[in-house]
């Protein structure tokens, strides 16, 4: 059985201009207590997390809120973030995910549908200004793979990705047996990984 | 045959996907990640999941927050201050930061970027910013501090580069100061540490793997006096 070939450097999201200070410095100035390194950071990631606990809520009091919590935990968690175990983007993200996901639950239900999550994001592609050419091409890969994919098998792995859904969570939602959940959840995420890193495999 | 082994590999491999999700169940994530400390092939299958997901965060487009998110951002964390400023866990990062980024981006970037809304930041040196090459590829960046005391922060990205990499500090005698190892994780890390000379002191900077090997370098600078920088 072969082994596939790492992705992770395919997958990395496009890094901000030269010019500016890295993720890495401005989160070393956060943990120093420096506050320009920290309007700095806010200022460079505001949008992406409130976009994004705004596209899993449909509520922008509630995104507000998240995303104001997202940006205060990672000033807090600053001094213990490690470099090597992934971006620091990603782990943004993931703070903004998971606070989405604790906000969502709260309200027992699921404000936007996969499906017209996927949609806003093809019909909001490339409108922003303000993000670099690269991060629109990000995005618009990923769209691509996202719509590659069988439309069952997206909702699953949008289901479980940014709405922390579990199998047995999926398999209610979806009126489908446990089994069929966990293929899909497989299924899925296994062709988006494989189509994200540009080799031909069966993954099913 | 450990109690990680009973499963076969196969079952093992199926729950790859929920692990990266991040929905797998306490005591199943426990057992997959037993296999996976012992199965290469899992722990790239592993690697790669996880990236896959990692991209989903990206699927939702940025969104101008509501007006006034920032101010309030900011007043949250800067009520919040007092309760984590006090010992330092890492001292010696915080103080690389804190030159690197309040100094030098005070001085230039950040000052433009800060000064509508929140004090001026007091320049008590320079940031110099300086390409580190191999063979005339750009391999990462150095930024130096000029001001006293002196740092330097490191960054590196290359695919070639070892797992740990010492860094040399040669100055202007030529002496060459062994400054501090620092790990790499797929090619890329990235450092900091007091200089151990004044910073016109500094001719070049190399990275060498443990054994000497060269593995990036900033070189052939000299201290412009008049100019108050590195040329």
């Amino acid at each position: 059985m072969s082994v596939s070939r790492p992705v992770q450097r395919r997958l990395r999201a496009p890094e901000g201009p030269a010019s500016e200070p890295t993720d890495e410095a401005l989160l070393a100035g956060m943990a120093s207590g420096d506050e320009s390194s920290t309007v700095a950071f806010v200022r460079r990631y505001q949008r992406r997390v409130y976009g994004l606990a705004l596209g899993i809520l449909s509520d922008r009091a509630a995104a507000e809120d998240v995303a104001q919590e997202a940006l205060l935990r990672a000033w807090r968690h600053s001094p213990v973030f490690d470099t090597r175990r992934g971006s620091v983007e990603n782990w943004v993200l993931t703070i903004a995910r998971n606070l989405s996901i604790d906000a969502m639950r709260k309200q027992r239900s699921i404000p936007t549908d996969p499906d017209d999550l996927v949609a806003l994001a093809r019909a909001s592609h490339g409108t922003s200004l303000e993000d670099s050419v690269a991060t629109r091409s990000y995005r618009v890969a990923i769209l691509e793979a996202l719509g590659a994919i069988p439309a069952e098998q997206r909702r699953a792995v949008l289901l479980a990705s940014l709405y922390g859904r579990t199998a047995q969570e999926i398999c209610e939602i979806e009126a489908i047996p446990l089994g069929t959940a966990k293929t899909r959840i497989r299924a899925g995420l296994t062709k988006l990984r494989a189509i994200l890193a540009g080799v031909v495999e069966e993954t099913t | 045959m450990t109690n990680s082994e009973i499963r076969s590999h196969d079952e093992y491999r199926a729950d790859l996907a929920e692990h990266a999700l991040g929905i797998l169940d306490g005591r199943a994530r426990a057992e997959l990640l037993a296999h996976v400390e012992g199965c290469e092939e899992c722990a790239a299958e592993m690697a790669e999941l996880t990236a896959a997901v990692d991209a989903l965060l990206h699927v939702p487009a940025g969104v101008e927050p509501p007006v006034g998110f920032e101010s309030r951002v900011i007043e949250r964390i800067r009520s919040s201050r007092p309760a984590v400023i006090g010992p330092r866990r890492r001292p010696v990062l915080a103080s690389v930061a804190a030159a690197i980024v309040v100094l030098a981006f005070g001085v230039g970037w950040t000052v433009d970027h800060v000064a509508a809304s929140h004090p001026p930041i007091q320049a008590v040196g320079k940031m110099e910013q300086r390409a580190l090459t191999l063979s005339g590829l750009d391999v990462g960046l150095v930024y130096a501090y000029t001001g006293d005391p002196s740092w330097m922060f490191v960054t590196v990205d290359s695919p070639t580069a070892p797992a740990l990499v010492r860094c040399v500090v040669v100055t202007n005698s030529g002496r060459r100061d062994f400054v501090g190892t620092f790990a790499l994780a797929g090619g890329k890390g990235d450092w900091g540490s007091p200089l151990p000379v004044p910073f016109n002191a500094v001719r070049g900077i190399e990275l060498t793997t443990p054994s000497g090997a060269l593995v990036a370098r900033l070189a052939s600078t000299s201290w412009n006096t008049s100019a108050g920088r590195w040329t």
